[in-house]
């Protein structure tokens, strides 16, 4: 009897032990990425504390990049938040949306009908991105078995045979929380520009598709979904460039919504009402930048809080997430005005002024005598003239600037920027690569003057430099 | 239904959790529906050639039995030989036989035939019909007695961790156990730990291992135009690992499900690579097929009994016969040929070999002899395996070729090796688990002992940390799932 307990509990042991390890390899190996890199709204909503949203945007990439919820907090201190997987497809925008209703509340969800245009997957890793993002429950079961691709179910299911090959590109964000998948609101923020062809997507074609069965299977899911959990149900589509049989689709669309009295608004069709210019508000044809999501988002949002209210929660301590998206939005937006900026005062000014990011500055050669002098730049990091003369590395965190070493072979200094990185400053000689060095990567002075080197401590990467001669 | 696949890992413990559940006598009915559902899942169809073998030979051993002399027992044994050779012949050698008399037709300029049928090569025929026949062979000599109970001998046939990839089972063997297994009750504890042990490790050899090294080895073989010798070695010795890793791993798994439910099956290999002779490597590779064609073709060809020229021409049509039963093709003609070269000429330079060794006062006692004689038969066994994996004639002339004509050691230096389907991280990976695989061969030849036999004599941590290691290997090294077209264990095809 005892020897059969002694078994036992062994057997219990190594079932446990193996169960630990195999759910924190799990977390390590499991797909994180909806939006690209290891962006992902899922795992927004996961860190997203219960009963907080009050307004929920559902969609794809059109949606992540052409709405930004941090706009509507910033501006009516609404708590919105991007549901948005890459080339989400309709299980997925069904299935994710019931996963959120798990935990959040919305009073108004808009749903972008995307989803209506596409049937199959293109790319394979919209499919992990739309399929393994969510954690395992009887939700996620139901999503990947109502997927029409049989035979991918089985590995879908089990995850394990698709997500153990990422042992291959395993990287710190695998390890450690990426921190704008914490504190993001599912939304993708570029000022990347390229000019649309077509006046910002539209389609004149006037053929009408009727709504597949599928499809209107989807909208009477949705709708009896928002009746039973008790939300505003909006169909929205977001402009992008869309094809004469997309169009059609959307037609046979329009006349559904109108038969049944379902609430829809193209936006592809107030483009000009917003003022979108089609040569400098897109990203690429598919979607808007953040010049054209600003527009789209003021107008979606006036559009919403002129049928619904919504009450205001900025400076309530739980939407801290709301703030720091804000704050990542801004930080960006002045990053992004930076690299055009030539005017060194007013570049020094707004660095200064930029959230979240930590300054090197650099000063070696023979600087002091330049007649252009650099010494007003130098000073506005409140450098003192001595120090200036003397040369050496600084940090500037916070408005606050702190000396690391000077300019005397053989001195010198590191630390932990955060978890990830390290930095090391030294002198060594005049120029040398060794004497700025983050994580292993050089970034030290090419020639005599001042070198701004600017980390993003969010993104945790080095972000620009700058060097003034 | 591989041992690799998802669908096995929910069919085996569903079958080990009903079996220990239901009463002991139903045990075998139930392992024979499930033997039976395990062959089906390949292709329903061909269920018939096994129903049709294990009938024929069922009733072939009653009717021994009942035979009035030797001539009526002879000729019941030689109708079952027949009728099961004739099926195995039919399904496997058919196409190969047409092809070679068309080509011998072509030659003379006569109107070429058409193959009439086309059809998959049943899996696992070749092992379940060896088996079956053995049972045959066995009653008629009066080695065993007939099984009277159909659905027990069925079982036998169709068992089946080993009925697609042997090992091929002798009838004292597993249908004595069959019958005991009516009888015990569970396995010991220790009998579960190593059956688990030996399944991880069969697993891990054909996941981690073999299905990683065949990258490479297909890589080479695929891009002959661009291998020079480095390339071409480092091939044949990865498709000798490769091999060993498949079959071997298939073998142990099976040898570990089996175990986990009572049952011991023949251990088909025994560090083969540590062999110090051609003969020794036959008594440590497919330890089951040696064994079949040494008792029921080489004895009775005569074996070494009829003076020395009739023992080389048995061991030339012996192991030409196994060349033919690994595949219906020349290469492994020329394969099974070559190892009755080896030994005949192992056989034949013996004298001399003795005689250069007293007049170099070699120490037939160190190390350094005993590592030689692996070395080189290693290489013997190796160079062998060129035509084994090779598609065609014309594919083993261009790997010699570019073995023997190209030098290239720079390969070696420059990176370029990492063209063949192995990146470096890949590389890393299959390196530790060779030294992994080394230390367990290594084991097993010195000790004697298999992994799991040994795991249970361990330490409580050291088995968890084996056993944790070789299922974290498994799960996240493993060569399965959607971005990788899992190769079918080699021997399947045999």
């Amino acid at each position: 009897m005892k020897n059969t307990i002694r078994k036992t509990a062994a057997v219990l042991g190594f079932l446990i032990i193996t169960a630990i390890c195999i759910n924190k390899l799990y977390n390590v190996l499991r797909w994180k990425d909806t939006t690209g890199g290891y962006l992902s709204a899922i795992d927004q909503l996961y860190y997203t504390d219960e009963g907080l949203m009050d307004l929920v945007f559902v969609g794809s990439s059109h949606c992540y990049f052409g709405i930004y919820p941090e706009l509507l907090w910033e501006e009516k201190g609404i708590a919105g938040f991007d549901l948005a997987v890459s080339a989400q497809d309709r299980d997925s925008a069904y299935y994710q949306l019931k996963e959120l209703l798990k935990t959040q509340h919305p009073r108004v969800v808009v749903v972008d009908i995307y989803a209506i245009c596409h049937e199959k997957h293109m790319v394979e890793s919209n499919i992990y991105r739309n399929y393994l993002s969510m954690r395992a429950s009887l939700n996620s079961i139901m999503h990947i078995i109502s997927y029409s691709e049989e035979e991918k179910q089985k590995e879908l299911l089990a995850r394990w045979p698709i997500v153990h090959t990422r042992y291959r590109e395993l990287k710190e964000y695998d390890f450690i929380p990426y921190e704008p998948s914490v504190i993001g609101r599912g939304s993708l923020i570029t000022w990347d520009q390229s000019a649309v062809e077509n006046e910002n997507g539209i389609n004149l074609c006037k053929t009408v598709q009727p709504l597949s069965e599928r499809n209107q299977k989807w909208i009477q899911d949705l709708i009896a979904l928002s009746e039973e959990e008790g939300f505003e149900l909006i169909f929205t589509l977001i402009p992008w460039k869309r094809e004469d049989e997309q169009q059609a689709v959307i037609n046979g669309f329009r006349e559904y919504s109108l038969e049944h009295n379902i609430s829809f608004v193209d936006l592809a069709e107030l483009t000009e009402e917003m003022n979108i210019c089609s040569a400098t508000d897109w990203a690429d044809p598919e979607h808007l930048n953040a010049r054209g999501a600003e527009k789209l988002t003021r107008y979606l949002g006036e559009y919403i809080t002129a049928e619904y209210d919504f009450p205001d929660r900025r400076g309530d301590g739980k939407y801290h997430q709301w703030d720091a998206a804000a704050e990542r939005y801004r930080q960006l937006e002045m990053l992004e005005q930076l690299k055009s900026i030539d005017d060194m005062e007013a570049y020094i000014s707004l660095l200064k002024d930029i959230p979240k990011i930590t300054c090197i500055l650099s000063l070696e050669g023979d600087y002091a005598d330049s007649p252009t002098g650099i010494y007003p730049y130098a000073a506005g990091f409140h450098m003192d003239y001595q120090d200036y003369l003397r040369g050496g590395k600084w940090l500037y965190r916070n408005g606050e600037l702190t000396k690391l070493c000077e300019n005397i072979a053989g001195s010198g200094f590191f630390c932990d920027l955060n978890e990830l990185d390290s930095l090391k400053v030294c002198y060594e000689e005049c120029f040398a690569e060794e004497n700025i060095q983050i994580d292993g990567i050089s970034y030290g002075n090419t020639w005599d003057g001042f070198r701004i080197v600017i980390y993003d401590d969010i993104e945790k990467r080095v972000i620009l430099t700058r060097e003034i001669h | 239904m591989l041992f690799n696949s998802i669908d096995f890992l929910v069919f085996f413990p569903i079958v080990v959790l009903i079996y220990f559940i239901i009463p002991i006598k139903l045990r075998y009915i139930w392992l024979l529906i499930a033997s039976y559902y395990f062959y089906m899942s390949w292709n329903a169809k061909y269920v018939i050639l096994i129903l049709f073998s294990t009938i024929v030979t069922y009733l072939s051993g009653i009717l021994i039995e009942k035979a009035s002399g030797p001539g009526q027992k002879k000729l019941v044994a030689a109708a079952s030989l027949f009728a099961n050779l004739s099926v195995l012949g039919f399904f496997k050698y058919f196409d190969f036989f047409i092809h070679n008399l068309n080509k011998l037709l072509e030659a003379v300029h006569i109107r070429l035939i058409d193959n009439p049928f086309s059809f998959l090569l049943p899996v696992g025929i070749s092992f379940y019909t060896f088996q079956a026949i053995s049972y045959t062979m066995d009653v008629y000599r009066g080695k065993a007695a007939p099984e009277k109970n159909l659905l027990k001998y069925a079982l036998f046939v169709s068992f089946f961790p080993q009925l697609v990839a042997g090992p091929i089972e002798k009838t004292e063997n597993l249908l004595t156990q069959i019958n005991d297994s009516c009888r015990k009750r569970m396995p010991s504890f220790d009998q579960f730990l190593s059956g688990f042990t030996l399944m991880l490790w069969g697993l891990f050899m054909k996941m981690v291992i073999a299905d990683r090294i065949s990258l490479f080895v297909d890589g080479v073989f695929g891009r002959l135009y661009m291998a020079g010798t480095v390339e071409t070695v480092l091939a044949a010795a990865a498709f000798a690992i490769q091999i060993y890793g498949d079959f071997a791993g298939y073998s142990i798994t099976a040898l570990g499900a089996a175990r986990i439910m009572g049952f011991e099956l023949t251990d088909n290999f025994n560090a083969p690579y540590f062999s110090g002779s051609i003969g020794d490597f036959w008594h440590r590779w497919h330890i089951s097929l040696s064994t079949w064609f040494r008792d029921y073709l080489y004895i009775p060809l005569g074996g070494s009994r009829k003076g020395a020229f009739r023992k080389y021409c048995n061991l030339m049509i012996t192991f030409s016969v196994s060349g033919l039963w690994h595949g219906a093709a020349w290469t492994f003609v020329f394969w099974g040929m070559l190892h009755g070269l080896y030994r005949v000429a192992g056989d034949l330079l013996k004298p001399a070999r003795e005689k250069l060794n007293r007049a170099f006062h070699v120490r037939t006692d160190a190390f350094s002899y005993h590592f030689g004689k692996i070395l080189i038969t290693f290489t013997l066994v190796d160079f062998a395996w060129i035509f084994f994996r090779a598609e065609s004639m014309e594919q083993i002339l261009l790997f010699f070729n570019r073995m023997f004509t190209r030098f290239n050691p720079w390969v070696l230096f420059d990176e370029s090796l990492f063209r063949y389907g192995l990146d470096r991280t890949e590389a890393g990976i299959l390196m530790a688990s060779l030294l992994v695989l080394f230390a367990v061969d290594l084991l097993r030849y010195l000790k004697n002992v298999n992994l799991g036999d040994f795991l249970v004599k361990q330490n409580l941590w050291f088995q968890y940390a084996v056993l944790l290691a070789l299922t974290v290997s498994i799960l996240v090294f493993g060569k399965y799932g959607i971005d990788f077209d899992s190769s079918q264990f080699i021997y399947f095809q045999f």
